[in-house]
């Protein structure tokens, strides 16, 4: 099958989107951007600097204060336009993501679904939950209202494991609510977002609703810490997450923070391993294993184990690497260089703490591409709970096999975690499946799925260090984007 | 193709949207070639209706959600299949009526297999290949009364 073509060779310096134009940064701190699996640049991303963020902020504080007043189903029209137009140009982004990140390119298309099925959702909450509560008769001759005010300008900081989806996790719900948003990408990642802005600008929105700036943890505390900012969503790992929320605490911002993960995905002796390897297969090196939804932790209880283990490894021992613009590979190049050495460093540390290394992905070679940050499926076995390949977040292509003797110390295990953004059990016992989505500690639990991802109109977000916060992304986000005002009337 | 009888969900509807566009081209082109009216009739229609079917095709591909479509689809040989068109375009000791023939009843077993496999990841493609393997039946049958 011929190899897609890419949308640019080169994308060039990226532009900020400021109050409805391109503008050029006038900051020197230029990063290249890469295509990993070519190891070649494709962009040059510039950190803007400190008075850009605040022209931002500035544009989005100004509009805010007409498009809150746009009446709801106004604002939802630019919605519908904005999601018919991601799906016109939902290839062409698609084949952006993939060049950029080196996702294959149906985990790309992937990624814009999801994206704009929380357009979608977004237009549904600004009908429904945004509509607020109203009691007559309180008292005689007085009612009670709810109504909710959107607060004004945010920040979105995304990721780059998903460089559009994530940040949509909230825009959508923002613009529909009537609040005006300021996006920072992923700096290693910044293309597709600023391909999706090109159409974002497409639909015709009022200037300073939506902004664009580029840049790394200066821009985003800076972002985070100006007072117009009154609240941040941010996806990333758990020590920048961490770190957001205590920033945004100390500038009184609400804040959502999604972060890391190590989630387990148990497979009982009852399961149907023939009809499972495949989710399995989906759920390890998805995304090649750099998703917060990805299996990390195989545990095979009790008598599962034998075969599974020899299913599991021969699985992924067959899985295609290769530039994503393929539609036969199955995994794409991890996200950079600095990412492949530090996976790297995860396998040799799992070497030296005594697990067994029976699929060995360090020296996968891609043919035509040499150069890319490619790594094969990589599997240990004979991993115990303890060891740093079974507790710590590795984000790449690597599974640990871990034994277990039945499902209740199972739970104990996953539960001593210190992450809790899923977990997953495969299983033909009602019984076993109805225990382990009652006890295990994640926000995100699947009975025979392997990648348990909440749909845009339900919320999204983890239990314990992978995640900071109250209110959960997606549809959750109404109340995050919203203060709720009580009008009591007296009638008479 | 692969060389593996394992395939992407996105491979296996842009195989068969090129399909579409393989038949679409030999309608036209035998639209041109026949003297026979009738016959020049129905391979227009068809030409403009492959045309579509390839559009329908795209649209569920783009609207699949992805998460369960990235598990691989296998014992379908489709190379099998991809050879079997090739054969039956390049065959000389056909006509292209008889190779119309042919061609549907390619599709009409393809798309019913096809439809099968990917009930439990799709259910529109589902649903609609299953619609096109039941019109290259009728296909068929129109062509088969006009020999």
């Amino acid at each position: 099958m011929p190899l897609l073509s890419e949308v640019e060779k080169n994308y060039g310096r990226l532009k900020l989107f400021i109050d409805g134009s391109w503008v050029d940064s006038d900051s020197t701190q230029v990063e290249p951007v890469m295509n990993p699996a070519k190891d070649e640049v494709i962009a040059q991303v510039p950190f803007a600097l400190k008075e850009e963020v605040d022209r931002a902020v500035e544009a989005a504080a100004r509009a805010f204060e007409k498009w809150r007043e746009f009446p709801a189903p106004t604002r939802v029209q630019y919605l519908y336009r904005l999601k018919h137009t991601l799906e016109e140009h939902l290839e062409e982004l698609s084949r952006v993501t993939t060049e950029n990140h080196g996702k294959i390119i149906d985990e790309s298309r992937g990624e814009m679904r999801r994206l704009i099925e929380n357009v979608e959702s977004a237009c549904a909450a600004a009908y429904t939950l945004a509509k607020g509560e109203h009691l007559d008769l309180i008292a005689p001759g007085i009612d009670e209202t709810l109504v909710r005010d959107p607060l004004g300008p945010f920040a979105i900081l995304g990721p780059f494991n998903f460089p559009t989806l994530a940040p949509f996790w909230f825009i959508p719900y923002g613009m529909a609510l009537g609040c005006t948003l300021v996006v920072k990408p992923s700096e290693i990642c910044p293309i597709p977002m600023h391909w999706t802005f090109k159409v974002v600008e497409e639909i015709g929105i009022p200037r300073g609703v939506v902004n664009l700036v580029h840049g790394g943890r200066e821009v985003s505390e800076a972002l985070i810490a100006h007072p117009e900012i009154k609240g941040v969503a941010f996806v990333g790992s758990t020590a920048a997450g961490r770190s957001v929320y205590r920033l945004a605490g100390e500038h009184g911002k609400r804040a959502i923070a999604q972060a890391g993960a190590k989630n387990f995905l148990v497979v009982m002796p009852d399961a149907d391993l023939d009809s499972i390897v495949s989710a399995l297969m989906t759920s390890f090196y998805g995304n090649t294993g750099q998703r917060c939804l990805s299996g990390a932790n195989l545990v095979a209880v009790g008598d599962a184990y034998e075969a599974l283990k020899r299913k599991f490894v021969e699985a992924s021992s067959r899985l295609r690497l290769g530039y994503g613009l393929d539609e036969s590979v199955e995994m794409g190049p991890v996200v950079t260089k600095k990412a492949k050495d530090r996976i790297l460093g995860f396998v040799g540390k799992g070497i030296e703490e005594g697990a067994n290394l029976v699929l060995d992905g360090r020296n996968a070679k891609v043919k035509d591409y040499p150069n890319g940050y490619f790594l094969g499926a990589t599997v240990f076995d004979d991993v115990t709970a303890d060891m740093a390949i079974a507790s710590e977040e590795i984000f790449g292509p690597v599974a640990c096999i871990i034994r277990k003797e039945d499902l209740d110390s199972t739970i104990e295990m996953i539960n001593q975690n210190r992450y809790g953004n899923a977990a997953c059990i495969f299983t033909s016992s009602g019984t076993s499946a109805r225990e382990f989505r009652r006890r295990v500690s994640a926000g995100n639990v699947g009975i025979n799925v392997g990648i348990p991802a909440p749909m845009g109109f339900f919320p999204f977000g983890g239990w314990k260090e992978s995640f900071f916060g109250i209110l959960h992304g997606q549809m959750d986000c109404v109340d995050f984007f919203t203060e709720k005002k009580i009008i009591v009337t007296r009638w008479r | 193709m692969t060389g593996e009888d394992r395939y992407t969900f996105s491979q296996v509807v842009s195989l068969l949207i090129e399909l579409e566009s393989t038949i679409a081209e030999f309608y036209k082109a035998s639209a041109e070639r026949t003297s026979r009216r009738d016959l020049r009739e129905v391979f227009l229609a068809l030409e403009k209706a492959n045309l579509k079917r390839r559009e329908s095709l795209s649209r569920v591909r783009q609207g699949t959600v992805i998460e369960m479509s990235l598990e691989p689809i296998t014992g379908l040989q489709l190379e099998e299949y991809e050879l079997h068109v090739k054969r039956v375009m390049e065959d000389g000791n056909l006509d292209d009526l008889q190779k119309a023939i042919a061609l549907e009843s390619i599709t009409q077993d393809l798309y019913g297999r096809v439809s099968d496999k990917v009930a439990n990841v799709s259910a529109d493609t589902s649903e609609l290949l299953s619609r096109l393997s039941q019109e290259s039946l009728e296909r068929k049958r129109i062509f088969l009364s006009m020999g």
